[in-house]
């Protein structure tokens, strides 16, 4: 075939391509759009709502997102850690790792209903933000310990030879070599996990219950939170969407976008999400 | 004496870290464990819900586990069915042909978006495309499997165009140099070439895709997946999934959580994890093949 009517064929590939990427990005740019249009005008009133559920779900995602990373993150962080530098290549290290990616890719509401069941049933804990925060603890486990991982990998291996050469221990390695060179990929790791903790709903409606209450205890006291919002608020108003959804969808955007733009100075990376 | 003391300090280094490795294996066998011994009692109930709906505390709570499957995989169906073509012409589009700022900022707008929390999805799918469906139908209610294809399909979208720009942004370029050198044009280098080699990443990209759609509750449960049990009837019709029955149920469920409909949902948990586990055996094995690859560089 001669090359005019390849490059004809080309323009037209092209055009074609042209148009489903504009399919792609018309539902998400009108996703977008909807919650700007229908958050901005009423977010002062959803804050000034006499019940304060907005406030409330605000304190809650955020004491339920900071738990679970108390919790999580020194199990990920010394997982990764492991992963990378001593069962990088043995037949553990490759077991627990398969693990890692099934609980990552499990899903949540399956890892929240166990977790009800051990948590908030077994132990008595109640809905609560101890048990919400566990159970999101676990959700976003694997991605902690994965970053981590990844950026202790990445780090160039005459770095640990020439620390070992010097006389250093393993250990010493580790934490005056590695870590250091590997610190804002551990960091991003660690933001990526409460970005994927505060978007979570399902098992946390298994664990931190239902409601519109600000976090008051640890235990047996259910607490409200923003994906709670999106979804009890959404479902208001005969499936037309309470204001108080759209504003609350807004936040937790708003959240992501300043977690994403710490991540980029830290990692000079576009996004949390890139590359996964 | 120093170097005995270093190495014992290696091997606590080596323990600590083992035993934090271990914590997924732990989490994972604990969740399996918890959800098994509270299916246990619904065994034999499943036998018979296998047949035919199982009777609940209340005839709303028949939750039939065929329906449940079908409906899932029904839903995840239509979604990668949808997302896939879609996904893999707007990420050679980013990789191959939008000049390079555009391609920056489209870039980071598909990666804000794969971060986006699903429920906003669901929202989007509740206030936007039932009605939109409604319409289309001429009247009716929008809901069902359509509803829930089309919004599932939007959520895994900006995932999967990432990793499949990734993929080909990756391919060798001593490959697309060689083709180019034989006279191919920029689109046969992209068919021929980049495509080729990044195909395996992409069916694994797929297999995830698949995974988290099965796995999706709140979208499902938002755009009307909240059958407990029946055959989803239609594309228009009313149907329920696995994970979407976790949160239809839910109040029920905390009524009376040590009843039937306990067990049966521990039994709906426990297929769950079982179908994700089914779904990342092959997108393992692919993924593991894109890597030899790319160390490989041809």
């Amino acid at each position: 075939v001669n090359l005019e009517v390849r490059r004809r064929h080309e323009r037209l590939v092209v055009a074609a391509l042209l148009v489903v990427t504009l399919l792609v990005f018309l539902p998400l740019a009108d996703m977008l759009w909807m919650v700007l249009v229908h958050a901005v005008p009423a977010i002062g009133g959803a804050f000034a709502a006499r019940a304060g559920e907005l406030p409330h779900a605000i304190l809650g995602t955020v004491a339920l997102v900071t738990l679970a990373l108390v919790v999580a993150t020194p199990f990920g962080v010394l997982g990764g850690i492991y992963l990378a530098e001593f069962g990088r290549a043995s037949p553990l290290g490759a077991f627990l790792r398969l693990t890692a990616d099934l609980l990552a890719g499990a899903p949540s509401v399956a890892l929240g209903y166990a977790g009800f069941l051990l948590l908030v049933l077994t132990f008595g804990w109640g809905f609560s933000v101890l048990a919400g925060g566990v159970a999101l603890a676990a959700v976003v486990l694997p991605a902690i310990l994965r970053s981590t991982e990844i950026a202790l990998r990445r780090v160039p291996e005459p770095l640990r030879e020439a620390s070992r050469a010097l006389g250093a221990s393993e250990t010493a390695t580790l934490l005056r070599v590695t870590l250091p060179s590997a610190f804002s990929g551990v960091v991003t790791g660690v933001l990526l996990a409460s970005a994927l903790g505060l978007g979570e709903t399902a098992p946390l409606l298994y664990t931190a219950g239902f409601s519109l209450t600000a976090p008051r205890a640890l235990l047996r006291q259910p607490v409200g939170f923003l994906t709670y919002l999106v979804w009890h608020l959404g479902l208001a108003q005969g499936g037309r969407g309470a204001p108080g959804a759209f504003v609350a969808a807004f936040l937790l955007m708003a959240f992501l976008v300043l977690l994403s733009l710490i991540a980029r100075r830290l990692t000079g990376r576009a996004t949390l999400f890139a590359g996964r | 004496m120093l170097g005995a003391g270093r190495r014992r300090m290696d091997v606590v280094t080596r323990a600590i870290t083992g035993l934090a490795a271990g914590s997924t294996f732990f989490v994972v066998l604990v969740t399996v464990v918890v959800l098994v011994a509270a299916a246990a009692p619904a065994s034999a109930a499943l036998a018979h819900a296998l047949v035919r709906p199982l009777q609940a505390t209340a005839p709303r709570l028949a939750v039939g586990v065929p329906g449940l499957l079908i409906g899932t995989l029904a839903s995840a169906a239509i979604a990668l069915v949808l997302a896939t073509p879609a996904a893999l012409g707007a990420a050679v589009m980013l990789a191959e042909y939008v000049p390079a700022r555009l391609a920056g900022v489209a870039s980071f707008l598909v990666e804000f978006l794969a971060g986006v929390p699903s429920v906003v999805y669901g929202l989007w799918g509740l206030v936007v495309v039932v009605p939109w469906l409604s319409r289309l139908a001429g009247g009716g209610t929008g809901t069902g499997l359509l509803a829930s294809g089309l919004v599932l399909a939007v959520m895994v979208l900006p995932t999967l165009v990432v990793t499949v720009r990734d993929l080909l942004l990756a391919t060798p370029v001593a490959m697309r140099e060689g083709a180019l050198a034989l006279g191919s044009t920029h689109w046969e280098v992209v068919r021929r070439i980049a495509l080729p080699w990044a195909r395996p990443g992409i069916v694994a990209a797929v297999c995830l895709g698949f995974g988290r759609a099965l796995g999706e509750a709140m979208v499902v449960v938002m755009v009307g997946g909240t059958s407990l049990g029946g055959m989803p009837r239609g594309l228009l019709g009313g149907f329920g999934t696995l994970a979407g029955s976790l949160v239809v149920a839910l109040t029920d469920l905390v009524r009376a959580p040590r009843g039937v409909l306990g067990h049966t949902l521990a039994t709906v948990a426990f297929l769950l994890l079982f179908l994700t586990v089914l779904v990342h055996v092959p997108a393992r094995a692919l993924v593991a093949r894109q890597l030899r690859r790319e160390a490989g560089g041809l």
